[in-house]
């Protein structure tokens, strides 16, 4: 494997043979030019000419965000909208999203439910649950998927999640045992851990798709107030 | 023997995924291939009859983790045009007299070689100091000790299926035998919800 893959790279160094020899003068910097010309896709900072590499070009951190504001704002608010945008739009994925997405949610509880007799349980099948949600956020966008996903519910369900079980840990005192000794409950034991695995994949699948949503959407909350109360925020943090 | 070439077929194929994935220069690219990567391994966890640690393998593994690692790399360098970027800045730290820019791959990192080399060799010590799979005195296989007393593993699969009611050991201990470290994990989990809500400005949505 990696051995075809080197000798492609080995025809495309020899046409930049030019390029290497260029980067060997001693002189460092019309070193680093020579680089930043030839390869392309990467524009200095001092770029007299951004607008078009920018548009090409991905990667902005904060800092040069705003360095690039003053100079062209419109860019920059075009490059910040297709950072955020769905990341992947073909239809055969959307298509085979729309079609396992069921089936996914489907094996997620089978996992849960049935992990006391079979290979699974409720960490496989809550993270098999939320697996099927990134399915959807990669297919259709992370953003659209957001706004489907009602947060309250979905915070609300690794609220559940954490309360059943600790309900079921705590409510075996009174009956007389000690904490999750599920001997002393009415239901037989095997109910008894279906009930806490109902619990752990509700708590897992909302911790999962939580953290994949709301990375994906990241920071915006924050990039769009003015700078003014992000120190306002850092106060009242420290 | 069929299920041994297979083996030796899906070791081969997840070292090189690896290595492809450890000096690969298209970042996307590594990405696709450590969830290709997890998915043998995965299926090497089947072939070893672990299913339930190749279920989280594969959903987690090449699921959930490569996604974070597709949203991260969205979020700082960008879906397009970062390998090439990349290339220019190794050419211009490096001096660029030794580096090939152009490559597919990435020179190797001394410093980082010595770092996983140094992991990796009292890793491969142990690794084969075990026993073989399935050995009759494997220490995960022993079910009693000398003196006839069943040791934990012997006492999880005697002892299942008539105190628990049911066959699967994994979530007997998990649930009944462990219940407490499960109930840590699931705070570990619940908080690490909460923070990061907190830490994206989003907890007013509770």
């Amino acid at each position: 494997m990696t051995g075809t893959d080197e000798t492609p790279r080995d025809i495309t160094d020899s046409g930049d043979g030019t390029d290497r020899a260029t980067e060997l003068r001693p002189d460092g910097g019309t070193d680093a030019d020579a680089a930043d010309e030839d390869v392309h896709g990467y524009v200095p900072e001092d770029d007299p000419d951004p607008k078009e590499a920018v548009t090409e070009e991905q990667p902005r951190t904060d800092t040069q965000d705003t360095a690039e504001d003053a100079r062209s704002g419109a860019v920059v608010d075009e490059q910040v909208e297709e950072t955020t945008s769905p990341v992947i739009q073909t239809p055969v994925v959307k298509t085979v999203a729309r079609i396992l997405t069921p089936f996914v949610v489907a094996f997620g509880v089978y996992l849960t439910l049935f992990g006391t007799s079979l290979p699974g349980g409720a960490f496989q099948g809550g993270v098999v649950m939320a697996s099927a949600i990134v399915l959807i956020g990669l297919a259709f966008g992370f953003d659209p998927t957001r706004q489907w996903i009602d947060p309250r519910g979905l915070a609300g369900l690794f609220v559940l999640g954490a309360f059943l079980f600790g309900g079921i840990a705590v409510a075996a005192v009174p009956l007389g045992g000690a904490i999750l000794e599920l001997f002393v409950f009415p239901l037989t034991v095997e109910d008894m851990v279906k009930l806490a695995e109902v619990a752990i994949a509700a708590l897992v699948s909302g911790v999962i798709t939580g953290l994949v949503i709301w990375l994906a959407a990241g920071y915006e909350k924050a990039e769009k107030t003015t700078s003014k109360s992000d120190t306002e925020t850092g106060g009242d943090d420290a | 023997m069929m299920w041994l070439g297979v083996e030796f077929a899906l070791i081969l194929f997840v070292v090189a995924a690896a290595v492809f994935v450890a000096f690969a220069r298209d970042i996307v690219g590594a990405i696709v291939t450590f969830a290709a990567f997890t998915l043998g391994i995965a299926v090497i966890w089947v072939l070893l009859a672990a299913p339930d640690v190749a279920l989280i393998e594969a959903a987690v593994g090449a699921g959930v983790t490569s996604v974070l690692f597709l949203i991260t790399v969205m979020k700082t360098t960008g879906m397009s045009g970062e390998s090439e970027e990349t290339g220019a800045r190794t050419a211009e730290t490096d001096g660029g007299s030794t580096v090939d820019e152009g490559g597919a791959f990435r020179p190797i990192n001394v410093p980082a070689l010595v770092l996983v080399g140094s992991l990796a060799i009292p890793l491969g010590y142990v690794i084969f100091s075990l026993e073989p799979v399935g050995a009759e005195n494997a220490p995960a296989v022993v079910e009693t000790y000398a003196d006839g007393e069943l040791t934990p593993y012997g006492h999880y699969i005697e002892n299942t299926l008539e105190e628990a009611g049911f066959p699967n050991a994994v979530v007997a201990v998990l649930v009944v035998y462990r219940g407490l470290d499960t109930l840590g994990e699931l705070i570990v989990a619940f908080a690490a919800a909460v923070s990061i809500l907190i830490v994206l400005e989003r907890e007013d949505i509770l």
